[in-house]
């Protein structure tokens, strides 16, 4: 049985006392009360609670609402408003050096903050643009083998999409795609465009729109393709391009069904020519059924509207299991089909996304830690710089109480002072967002359009943002000072530090312990770009001219690379040259599975394989560990020899490279299959991001680079090298580069962080700076007296430098204390996603001491020197 | 005569109907039983409206324990509400009558 006497949630009626006006107030809550308790006996304590709640805040209406320091507005007090204004801008105007710094401070942070929101409304805003976007989905496929390795693959088996049409009634419609890389050709020009298979049904799924042609047959018939209206422009120099003919597959013609719009910059699937799947299907002869380990094949779902989707993930994820478990067990596998949100493919899929960009869900919280952070630190300056320079404005409010204000008009001209100050900080804000735009739009790789920045939802954010951080920051002063007992304080001296010394100083921790944590992670950033760009590889890194022929068919290239070395081979700044599939630094094929000799027949390993010829070895510098190179000379070694990499030899389970050499390993994928016939020692063939893997080397007709090792003139061997290749492959350009230059690209995201890193810390160590410097004058004008009285008794400047910023110094050591263990724990669950790592050391630490120390020294020590210099007989003339 | 909404014409009604106990949260709970569900805030905000319009006038009364010995504000009608209220009702039967089969 329930209390018979239950009192209502005191919280509730708190709230309402803060807001209601006082005279109302009893009945109200009594009210409420009367009412809380006949519920309360109805259905209980809970219920009742929240329908309180409810009611309270239903009660926030303007004629309940209490007429706190803001009257209303009547002709009379918009005359009074006029004067607060007026008398805040001419406050403004007379102490130019502290309220620059405060706008400043604050513009600064809310451009930083403008700006990381930009970038997040930016990403979550991806493929919203599809109508039926919130019943899209893809399949991606999970692998996991019997040792518990996982891989993610944002494709699916090709007998999956048969099986999902046939026997899913949720799935309203089905469509397939598949990522086709090949070159368009028009007479004799070759174009190289973004070319996806599609099938039919694809602009029923997508919102792309369409230009000419029908959307519901553009891709129904075999050698039909859909072209954007910007790859029309590039090939046929007009948009009007229905009827016309390309070439895909360099012979095979296909006809052009439909023109549609560029797809959207926030859009994952990004094309300029679509395939019809028919097509495909024409040119196909073998049967897919039985491709189960095929995972290149891609299914987007429609779900019907009623879909109940958690049902449809469990079905899905039991797939593989009811059709293909078995076979897939024997070699030692599991595969599981995942359902994927289309929304989400582009920022939370692991398994990557091939038919345009995708992102990492980390940055976006990590640029939004950053931003609010940011914002955090300019509003904290704000506030303190408010609140330390209330002291001084006591005598003012002295004065006005003394002649008669009551405490509303001074809190009123406090309020206006910090708004209008906001109201300029926000609009520098915004200029200095607009402006920093481009360089933003650099270092994130985006193209954030300016208008985004003076949308409607963004102008009534910075207002409500402004609002509130000028409510804030007005508001505590307002309060403290307005409480001042006016006779005490017009005798002046004598009433000390005002309210908030303790606040003031936690803040400058606060923000000065974040500009350290940043500093820390910038250095450390730095520090293991520098380790990976500067270890030791493990090959020869240095005059590698690399030729990309990814125009060229790669069988084309193979069969051309005898005749390229004949030519080349002569020269004399030419000392080796390969055709191989990917240089160190590019991806081979990876995730091939193969059955070494020795090993269970189920008991299957997947690895890297790379197609080379005998050049690899020597062009990279490589040793061998066992058994012999690849030879030129021996043409059965393209058909039956492989060499393996060292962590080749461990992985498939012998004991050392002579062990391996002789060894025969069968694989599915007949170019990772032969007789191993040497070991290759182990070097960085990726960056220094991940451990060296298990790689297999065969001589086959896949290359697509054409590496050389120069000595002595490098541009007369490009010269030469070009004009050989233009006489081999006319009509193709010749791209190249530099091995080193093109290796370290891999550092590129982590090059990025460090940079958008850099930024932060510089602008919040100016922030806190700033901050800083405002408050040391403030403190310093105070002690004046104290530093003349100091001086007459015969203290050195030094000495009067050294009390000065003593106060200031321990803040900053505090700070720092806190920074370490923070930045510590940051920075190594950052380093741990690397194989190979630099530790953090001592040295990063001590630079970070150093320079915020020696920063917030330099700030103090204007301030400390001008007062040391100061004539003692002119400060002690003013009593 | 100033116009009033149809949930201002229930309360003050219920106002009258409940002589001279009518308080916020009686009121609404009158108007609950007979079919016409609002929050307090709602109520209170009419009873005020009223009492602006010069259709009701209120007195601060009986504070009871049930309420935490918080004084109500009781209202009752006043001649020009009480004229109000026979002014609609007149307007509605005569309505009513034109209506056949009702």
């Amino acid at each position: 049985m329930a209390t018979p006497n239950p009192k209502p949630p005191r919280p509730a009626l708190t709230f309402l006392r803060v807001f209601c006006r006082p005279d109302l107030f009893d009945e109200l809550a009594g009210d409420l009360e009367e009412q809380y308790r006949s519920r309360y006996r109805r259905m209980g304590a809970l219920p009742a609670g929240l329908l309180l709640w409810k009611d309270v805040l239903l009660f926030l209406r303007p004629w309940v609402i209490r007429r706190g320091p803001f009257p209303e507005l009547t002709p009379y007090s918009s005359i009074m408003w006029k004067n607060h204004v007026r008398t805040a801008a001419r406050h403004m105007r007379r102490h130019k050096v502290v309220t620059g710094i405060n706008i400043l401070g604050l513009g600064i942070g809310i451009a930083t903050a403008l700006l990381a929101l930009l970038f997040i409304q930016d990403e979550r805003a991806f493929d919203a643009f599809h109508e039926q976007a919130d019943r899209l989905y893809r399949v991606r496929t999970d692998l996991q083998n019997a040792e518990g390795r996982q891989w993610r693959f944002p494709g699916v088996a090709w007998p999956v999409s048969p099986i999902i049409r046939d026997e899913y009634p949720t799935v309203e419609h089905i469509v397939r795609m598949l990522d086709h890389d090949d070159e368009v050709r028009l007479g004799n020009e070759r174009f190289h465009e973004r070319v996806f298979v599609a099938e039919d049904g694809f602009f029923e799924l997508f919102s792309f729109e369409m230009i000419q042609g029908s959307a519901s047959t553009a891709l129904a018939e075999p050698y039909t393709a859909v072209i954007t209206q910007a790859a029309a422009q590039r090939l046929f120099g007009t948009s009007d391009v229905v009827g016309r003919t390309i070439m895909l597959q360099d012979s095979v013609a296909h006809i052009l069904t439909a023109v549609v719009a560029d797809p959207p910059r926030r859009s994952s699937i990004d094309f300029d020519i679509l395939v019809s799947y028919s097509t495909w299907d024409a040119g196909n002869t073998e049967a897919p059924e039985d491709h189960w380990l095929d995972l290149n094949m891609y299914a987007f779902l429609l779900v019907r509207d009623d879909a109940d989707i958690t049902a449809l993930r469990t079905r899905l994820s039991g797939l593989y299991e009811d059709h293909a478990g078995k076979m897939l067990a024997d070699i030692g596998y599991e595969a599981t089909a995942r359902l994927e949100p289309l929304r989400s493919v582009y920022m939370r899929s692991e398994a990557g996304n091939p038919f345009g960009p995708s992102s990492d869900v980390r940055y976006l919280y990590l640029l939004g830690c950053i931003g609010a952070l940011m914002l955090l630190v300019a509003v904290i300056n704000f506030i303190n710089l408010a609140t330390a320079r209330s002291a001084e404005r006591a005598r003012e409010v002295g004065v006005r109480k003394a002649v008669g204000a009551t405490r509303s008009p001074i809190i009123q001209q406090f309020m206006s002072e910090a708004l209008l100050m906001v109201f300029v900080a926000l609009g520098l804000g915004w200029g200095m967002a607009a402006l920093g735009l481009p360089y933003f739009n650099h270092l994130t790789q985006k193209a954030l359009p300016a208008g985004a920045l003076v949308t409607p939802e963004f102008m009534a954010l910075g207002l409500l943002v402004g609002l509130a951080v000028g409510v804030l920051s007005g508001l505590y002063p307002a309060i403290v000072l307005s409480r001042h007992h006016p006779a005490r304080v017009l005798k002046g001296g004598g009433q000390g530090q005002p309210g908030g010394r303790t606040l003031r100083r936690t803040l400058v921790v606060g923000q000065y312990g974040l500009a350290c944590v940043l500093m820390v992670s910038t250095l450390v950033g730095a520090k293991q770009i520098d380790f990976m760009r500067s270890t030791d590889t493990g090959f020869q890194r240095e005059n590698v001219l690399v030729i990309d022929a990814w125009r060229v068919p790669s069988w084309t290239l193979f069969d051309a690379l005898p005749v390229l070395r004949k030519r080349l081979g002569g020269h004399p700044g030419v000392e080796w040259m390969t055709g191989t599939s990917a240089v160190p630094g590019r991806d081979g094929w990876r995730s091939i599975l193969v059955f070494p000799e020795g090993r269970e027949s189920d008991d299957g390993l997947t690895l890297e394989f790379i197609a080379s010829d005998a050049g690899f070895v020597p062009t990279f510098g490589l040793q061998m560990l066992a058994g012999r190179n690849f030879d030129l000379d021996r043409p059965a070694d393209a058909d039956e020899s492989i060499l393996i990499n060292a962590s080749a030899v461990s992985a498939m389970g012998y004991e050392s490279p002579e062990d391996a050499v002789g060894r025969f390993v069968r694989a599915p994928n007949r170019n990772a299959q032969g007789t191993i016939v040497g070991v290759v020692d182990d070097y960085h063939h990726h960056g220094l991001q991940e451990h060296i893997q298990p790689i297999i080397y065969g001589v086959k007709p896949h290359p697509r680079f054409v590496a050389i090792r120069t000595r002595g003139e490098v541009p007369a061997l490009v010269s030469e090298a070009e004009r050989v290749w233009s006489d081999t492959f006319p009509g193709y350009d010749f791209d190249y580069f530099f091995l080193d230059e093109d290796y370290d690209r891999q550092y590129m995201t982590e090059t990025r962080l460090t940079q958008v890193f850099m930024t932060f810390a510089v602008l919040s160590i100016f922030v806190s700076c700033l901050g800083l410097f405002g408050l040391s004058a403030y403190t310093i004008s105070r002690r004046t007296k104290e530093i003349g009285v100091r001086k007459v008794l015969g203290a050195t400047r030094s000495q009067i430098v050294g009390t000065v910023s003593r106060e200031f110094l321990l803040l900053v050591v505090v700070a720092f204390a806190l920074a370490v263990p923070v930045s510590w724990i940051l920075v190594n669950s950052w380093l741990a996603s690397f194989a190979n790592r630099t530790d953090v050391g001592a040295g990063v630490y001590a630079l970070t001491a150093v320079l915020a120390v020696s920063v917030a020294l330099l700030t103090v020590g204007y301030h400390a020197l001008r007062a040391a210099n100061l004539d003692p007989a002119r400060s002690l003339k003013y009593e | 005569m100033d116009q009033i909404s149809e949930l201002e014409e229930l309360v003050l009604m219920a106002a009258a109907a409940l002589g001279d106990d009518a308080y916020g949260l009686v009121v609404r709970d009158l108007l609950d039983r007979e079919g016409r569900s609002a929050t307090l805030a709602t109520i209170h905000s009419a009873l005020y409206r009223l009492e602006n319009k010069g259709l009701l006038r209120s007195r601060l009364g009986g504070a009871t324990e049930e309420r935490g010995g918080r004084s109500k504000r009781i209202f009752e009608p006043t001649s020009t509400g009480f004229a109000t209220l026979r002014d609609r009702r007149a307007l509605r039967n005569g309505l009513y009558r034109l209506i056949p089969g009702i």
